[in-house]
């Protein structure tokens, strides 16, 4: 029993390392890596289904029949947002180890010293018919949220509002402050070691592209960490048990387990160690029971109990009677708890009131959505903003905010940005990694023609017209040739759209040199349409003859 | 480190000034030794780029000619989009190969590639097949893409540009060897060897809206590659410079120009390509700022057929 919280660690440290590694997207993203990490995660999986795509499904039943054997070990090994708030938890732990001096584990038996001052004061008479010591770490389950809250997030879902989900998806909230927070420092810090490198001949850290996005989504992740490890630090797995809408799931489905985690009746001496290590704070060790649907099976509790009184067993608890008294209450609270999420998914667009307006461009009407994802009305319907296709995305010109510019997606759903950077031609790598299904895979011919708007050009603006130079950098950067040259004046031409060609990827937008306004910008379309495939022109030149010199 | 830097500036700032001399003297130190008819300009036909290189080096007396040992090489290659080779939208990736392995045989210490690319780097380098190429050579890859590595220079003598944002390898580097790929161009008409060089500038976004020839023109004095190599392998004929990803628009002219002189090589790839030298603007500027000849006809051409 002792090697499941190894086999936990390695297993769980492994995952959070690659979806570190996946979001910090310091080197290309793998596409393959990409996707088998997230197959197996709940919520994406959930809203890839909604999308129509049988794989979601799949996955659901998998992790759904894995926690109907053994519990929720998903949320202590699959999901990285719970492994990062087992390192604030791991950091408590060590503290507190520290502060009482504990005993190293195995030295005389590894009960704790009566007379260390952390146990000193925990020292109480027997709690009830209970062991010696309560640790006083059992906490009460908040049912009706923890229940409640899934639930409500799910018919919502059903309902067509995402916003809840994307707050609540605790895979979405890591991508989020990985993206976010993490990777900008991550950035300077790869960027730095290149330059320093390369200065000595070695080229072999690359530079990755420093992608600033909107400060307010910014803030909100780093928000949502700091929340997130306070809590873990104080305790433990609380989200996961009270706000998670996975954990609420599974907790639902880990009821009816076939093993469960159990504490033996003759073997437990409710010494409260086990208590006080579990992460779920739902093992109460006077009353020598173990609330399963809590549990994140983290095995803690298996490998310091020296009396082997936690063991995976079988079987149900038996029914208590109707309470009518608890039931008015439960449904009371159901109502709170539908107040606080309708909060809840309006807190995002408050913030967006806030969030800071920051690249003044030409008047669009219609926010460009990335290729593959169709129309912004299912574009909006499944997107999640884990933020997975920006961290992919090579030539970062998918870009998060809190509060679209054109206020048609919703917060944290990735739209293009066309003022830094523009859709590469060759490049189908968002459509590959979306984990919900809001960016539909493409193939590279299928995205050559998907045409996510059209460019406008403005005469006005123009550097040929103003200041009657030679430019038409749009027309050498257009790759469907979408751009024609027609004549302007002297020698010189300007462009001329041609639609039918125009695939909306932004490079004209984003190479034209006009300023402070741009002579040709993209207008995005509500749907997708295709475009034509551009012809070669051909050319007479032969091969056979000298030189012309 | 800054030791370094200080003595390769110097050393740089010396063999401008030499370079300068060599001008005013009418070539003579390179020119000396003409009687023995080294050309001044090498076109070829026929072969496969590596070949063709070979052969143009060899007209030329020898790798060694340009690269001595212990010295460190730039080879600038043209890898601004992100582009199959099949398309001649980017320099060929063998020929790249092959000038690295030379200026290696010749003792270069190190040789490094790089360019200051228009769509993502990363996809350029890879999709070029430039980057392979580069590391099965044995020549650094060095990204374009961080601002940390420009630094800013004086253009000497330019009309309409004088100050610029270069990469520190031009300025650092002992050999600079331009090698740029022939194709049409939308603004630039035809993009060769000094158009080529916008690809070490930082801040050339600007060039564009402010008097695009004079600002090539007025580059190509700031540093002058000892050796350009023309890739006229495959050549966008239309579309250029990023072209459609389409065959039509590529012509297999299988030919490669060499010369010590920019302007007269991209003189001769614009008569190649069909067009006369003077109609390309910038490249009538820099012939007449005195930075090349591009009165080919009067040039010793040496021409092989493979």
């Amino acid at each position: 029993m002792k090697y499941l919280k190894t086999a936990r660690l390695i297993i769980s440290l492994s995952f959070f390392f690659l979806f570190l590694w996946l979001f910090l997207g310091l080197v290309p993203v793998n596409v393959k890596l990409a996707n088998s990490l997230t197959c197996l995660q709940v919520v994406p999986a959930l809203v890839r289904w909604n999308a129509g795509v049988g794989a979601g499904l799949i996955a659901l039943l998998a992790v759904a029949v894995m926690t109907l054997l053994v519990g929720r070990v998903y949320c202590s090994s699959l999901c990285p947002l719970g492994t990062l708030q087992d390192c604030a938890i791991k950091l408590n732990t060590q503290n507190s180890k520290l502060k009482s001096g504990a005993p190293p584990a195995g030295a005389g038996g590894s009960f704790p010293k009566r007379d260390s001052p952390r146990l000193a004061e925990s020292i109480q008479p027997p709690a009830g018919a209970g062991g010696f010591l309560q640790r006083g770490k059992y906490k009460k389950p908040v049912n009706w949220l923890r229940f409640g809250l899934p639930g409500l997030v799910l018919l919502a879902f059903y309902f067509g509002r995402i916003e809840p989900l994307m707050i609540l998806d605790p895979y979405t909230e890591f991508g989020r402050i990985i993206t976010e927070v993490i990777k900008p420092a991550a950035v300077v810090v790869n960027n730095h070691i290149s330059y320093v490198l390369g200065m000595s001949g070695i080229t072999a850290v690359r530079p990755a592209i420093m992608h600033f996005q909107d400060p307010g989504i910014m803030i909100f992740a780093a928000a949502v960490l700091l929340l997130l490890l306070g809590f873990s630090f104080f305790r433990g797995r609380i989200f996961c048990n009270t706000l998670c809408p996975v954990g609420g799931l599974l907790g639902i489905v880990s009821c009816l387990s076939v093993f469960k985690l159990k504490l033996d009746d003759k073997k437990c001496n409710s010494c409260g160690l086990c208590g006080s290590m579990c992460k779920a704070e739902c093992i109460d060790t006077a009353n020598k029971k173990l609330d399963f649907s809590r549990c994140v099976s983290c095995f803690n509790c298996v490998s310091i109990c020296n009396r082997g009184a936690v063991y995976y067993g079988t079987g149900f608890p038996a029914r208590k009677p109707v309470n009518e008294e608890r039931r008015e209450t439960l449904r009371l609270m159901l109502s709170a708890a539908t107040a606080f999420f309708i909060y809840l998914s309006y807190v995002p667009k408050a913030l967006a009131q806030g969030a800071v307006n920051l690249i003044p461009v030409i008047k669009k009407n219609t926010v460009i959505i990335p290729p593959g994802s169709g129309s912004i009305k299912k574009f909006r319907d499944l997107c999640t903003g884990c933020g997975l296709c920006v961290t992919a995305c090579p030539t970062k010109v998918l870009t998060q905010a809190v509060k679209n510019r054109l206020g048609r997606l919703e917060p944290f759903q990735p739209s293009m940005d066309y003022a830094h950077a523009y859709c590469s031609y060759n490049c189908t790598v968002c459509t590959q990694v979306c984990p919900t299904g809001a960016i539909k895979e493409l193939s590279v011919e299928e995205k050559r023609t998907k045409a996510l708007g059209a460019a406008k050009f403005i005469k006005e603006n123009c550097v040929v017209v103003t200041n009657g130079q030679p430019c038409v950098v749009c027309d050498e950067h257009c790759p469907s040739k979408a751009i024609l040259l027609v004549k302007f004046k002297n020698d010189l031409s300007i462009p001329y759209v041609r639609e039918h060609l125009c695939i909306g990827c932004g490079a004209c937008e984003k190479s034209c040199p006009a300023s402070p306004n741009k002579a040709i910008y993209v207008e995005g379309f509500e749907t997708h349409r295709t475009a034509e495939k551009p012809k070669g022109l051909g050319n007479k030149w032969k091969s056979e003859g000298d030189f012309p010199f | 480190m800054m030791d370094r830097r200080e003595f390769l500036k110097t050393a740089f700032n010396f063999s401008m000034l030499t370079g300068a001399a060599m001008v005013a003297g009418k070539n003579i130190a390179f020119g000396a030794p003409a009687a023995t008819a080294m050309p001044d300009l090498v076109a070829v036909k026929g072969g496969e780029p590596d070949a063709m290189f070979d052969a143009a080096i060899n007209a030329l007396g020898g790798m060694r000619k340009f690269v001595k040992k212990g010295q460190t090489v730039l080879v600038k290659p043209n890898i601004g989009w992100d582009v199959a080779p099949e398309y001649g939208a980017n320099t060929n990736p063998r020929l790249v190969y092959r000038i690295i392995k030379s200026a290696f045989e010749a003792g270069a210490k190190k040789v490094s590639v790089f360019d200051h690319t228009c769509d993502s780097w990363e996809e350029c380098y890879r999709n070029s097949g430039i980057e392979a190429a580069v590391k099965s050579a044995g020549g650094a890859m060095v990204p374009g893409s961080q601002k940390e590595y420009y630094r800013d220079v004086d253009v000497p003598g330019g009309v309409s540009l004088k100050k610029a944002k270069v990469h520190e390898l031009l300025i650092e580097s002992n050999v600079f060897i331009n090698v740029p790929v022939l194709k049409s161009h939308g603004s630039a008409g035809l993009t060769i060897a000094m158009k080529n060089l916008m690809g070490v500038v930082w801040d050339r976004g600007s060039w564009h809206a402010t008097n695009l020839h004079q600002r090539i023109a007025d580059f190509a004095a700031y540093r002058k590659p000892d050796l350009t190599i023309v890739d006229a392998y495959r050549v966008m004929m239309s579309h250029g410079p990023k072209g459609i990803q389409s065959l039509d628009d590529v012509a297999k002219m299988g030919s490669l120009l060499a010369s010590r002189d920019m302007v007269a090589a991209d003189a001769a790839a614009a008569k190649l390509f069909g067009q006369t030298p003077k109609d390309v603007r910038y490249i009538r500027l820099a012939a007449e700022k005195g930075l090349g000849r591009m009165d080919i006809e009067k040039l010793n051409i040496k021409k092989i057929y493979l």
